[in-house]
């Protein structure tokens, strides 16, 4: 057992098959990992569960992942929660403009194996 | 005193440029060249000012034409220039005056015919939307088809990661042979996918291109350095020759990021292990120019015409190396061109090619656009 039994993930990902094979991938490392199928509920999720990083998708239905990001940031326990955007919208989108002064990193899931993925995560979190 | 010339005289003009004043689709009138009165109009001109043609004919072009007046007429050529006039009803009219000073019976008078510009501008006008609404609809669409097509591939993608790394169970070696096809058919898929998002937004023009000063030798060490583990295990080794009268020029990053990298890589895959690959940075007093070198397969002469068409690829490689998908060079054609700069070649089959790329000492220009290249 890793230190990373005792860390929550909260992976945002409307993708049903995406967020499956993520999960998997974090339980397998040793994480408590927490679902959302949408922004609205990864908020509530967030908000609820307090979550040490979160992996964040950004079109989805309901509430997409900026907005959720927005709002989070209003949040005191939200505002400096670590999260990773995991997208396919590449960073020359308008829409990640938006994000700029949101410091976060982000990922495009095409470009990246998971296991460098999980690296990523582990060392954002000191595992 | 509404015109200084009598009607027989008017009558005349009318008579002797009769045959124009019939088949001129457009608005016609004659003016005194000394003071500006009008003293002949066609009913295309009626029609387009509003006034009738008896109101017209006493009055100074100076009453009808706001802005730039009639008197820069030549003699000897045809003026042509915009002009506002005023409409009965108070509207004004954009509109294109094309001019000549003729002389009739000892008087100097000017021919002009007027056309509204209007309707040319509210077509002009209608272009411009439907291009943006193309242009708006089909990046949205690439866009949104990309995203849709990369999330299948990314599950693609990982689960043959997670398969070929053990994570459920071992695999046996034709598995792991298979599972291996899959994962870098998926790579294949991503690289062809970001490509064709590159072309669309290339094509349509939205690219914005932000030139800044960039110093050449940091784009062409970046490159070798993101590339430097292939050519290591190609063997291959690779030789850079900087001009000495040129370290820096006005270009967009992302255009010379994707230049670079894409004509190293394709030096890199298309040269055999083992073999030999050169940059060399000239200037002469309008271009610098970048010269890629290697000793690879070649592009074979008949072919040597496709080169830079979408999605090509030689025969001679398709085998050798099946990572290609046939953009970049397509790519980095129509984007220097669309900033003042190409790219040349010459190649000879089993010898190796060189491929220049120049770009104007006074450097790209900025343009502005929605979407960035993505590298």
């Amino acid at each position: 057992m890793t230190s990373a039994t005792k860390k929550k993930i909260l992976i945002v990902e409307d993708e049903a098959v995406l967020l499956e094979l993520l999960t998997q991938k974090f339980e397998n490392e040793g994480f408590t990992v927490i679902k959302a199928k949408d922004g609205k509920e990864g908020l509530e999720n967030s908000l609820t569960n307090h979550p040490d990083i979160i992996l964040l998708d950004i079109l989805m239905p309901r509430m997409n992942g900026i907005e959720m990001l927005k709002h989070l940031r209003k949040d005191k326990w939200g505002e400096h929660v670590p999260v990773f955007l995991l997208t396919n919208l590449s960073p020359t989108e308008p829409k990640i403009d938006e994000l700029k002064d949101h410091l976060l990193e982000y990922f495009i899931k095409t470009d990246w194996k998971l296991s460098d993925l999980t690296r990523k995560v582990k060392e954002k979190l000191k595992i | 005193m509404p015109n200084l010339l009598n009607k027989d005289l008017v009558k005349k003009i009318v008579s002797g440029y009769e045959s124009v004043f019939e088949v001129s689709s457009d608005p016609l009138i004659i003016t005194d060249f000394e003071t500006g009165e009008i003293i002949e109009c066609n009913s295309h001109f009626e029609k387009l000012t509003g006034f009738k043609h008896d109101e017209i004919v006493k009055m100074n072009q100076a009453d009808l034409f706001l802005y730039k007046s009639l008197f820069q007429a030549k003699k000897d050529s045809v003026t042509d220039f915009e002009s506002i006039i005023l409409h009965k009803d108070g509207r004004k009219l954009q509109v294109l005056v094309s001019t000549q000073l003729f002389s009739f019976h000892n008087r100097s008078l000017i021919m002009s015919f007027v056309s509204d510009m209007n309707p040319v501008l509210k077509q002009k006008e209608q272009i411009k939307n439907f291009y943006r609404h193309m242009d708006r609809s089909e990046t949205d669409f690439v866009s949104l088809a990309s995203h849709q097509m990369r999330a299948p591939i990314t599950a693609i993608n990982w689960y043959s990661e997670m398969l070929l790394s053990g994570e459920a169970g071992k695999l046996n070696s034709e598995q792991e042979k298979y599972f291996k096809v899959v994962y870098d058919s998926s790579q294949l898929m991503i690289k062809l996918i970001n490509g064709l998002l590159n072309v669309s937004r290339i094509e349509l023009g939205t690219i914005s291109v932000n030139p800044e000063l960039i110093s050449i030798q940091k784009y062409v060490e970046t490159a070798i350095s993101f590339l430097k583990y292939r050519m290591d295990e190609k063997k291959q080794n690779i030789t850079v020759t900087y001009a000495t009268n040129i370290s820096e020029i006005v270009a967009d990053p992302d255009i010379m990021t994707l230049v670079f990298r894409s004509l190293l890589q394709n030096a890199i895959e298309y040269t055999p292990n083992g073999g030999s690959i050169s940059i060399e940075i000239l200037s002469d007093n309008k271009n610098m120019t970048i010269k890629i070198t290697d000793t690879g397969y070649g592009i074979p002469e008949s072919q040597q015409s496709k080169i830079f068409t979408k999605l090509f690829r030689a025969d001679n490689i398709k085998s050798r190396y099946s990572n290609g998908v046939g953009l970049s060079l397509y790519m980095i054609k129509t984007v220097l061109e669309q900033n003042n700069g190409k790219i040349t070649f010459d190649s000879t089959e089993n010898s190796g090619s060189t491929f220049r790329v120049s770009i104007p000492l006074g450097g790209m220009k900025k343009k502005t656009g929605i979407r960035r290249l993505s590298t």
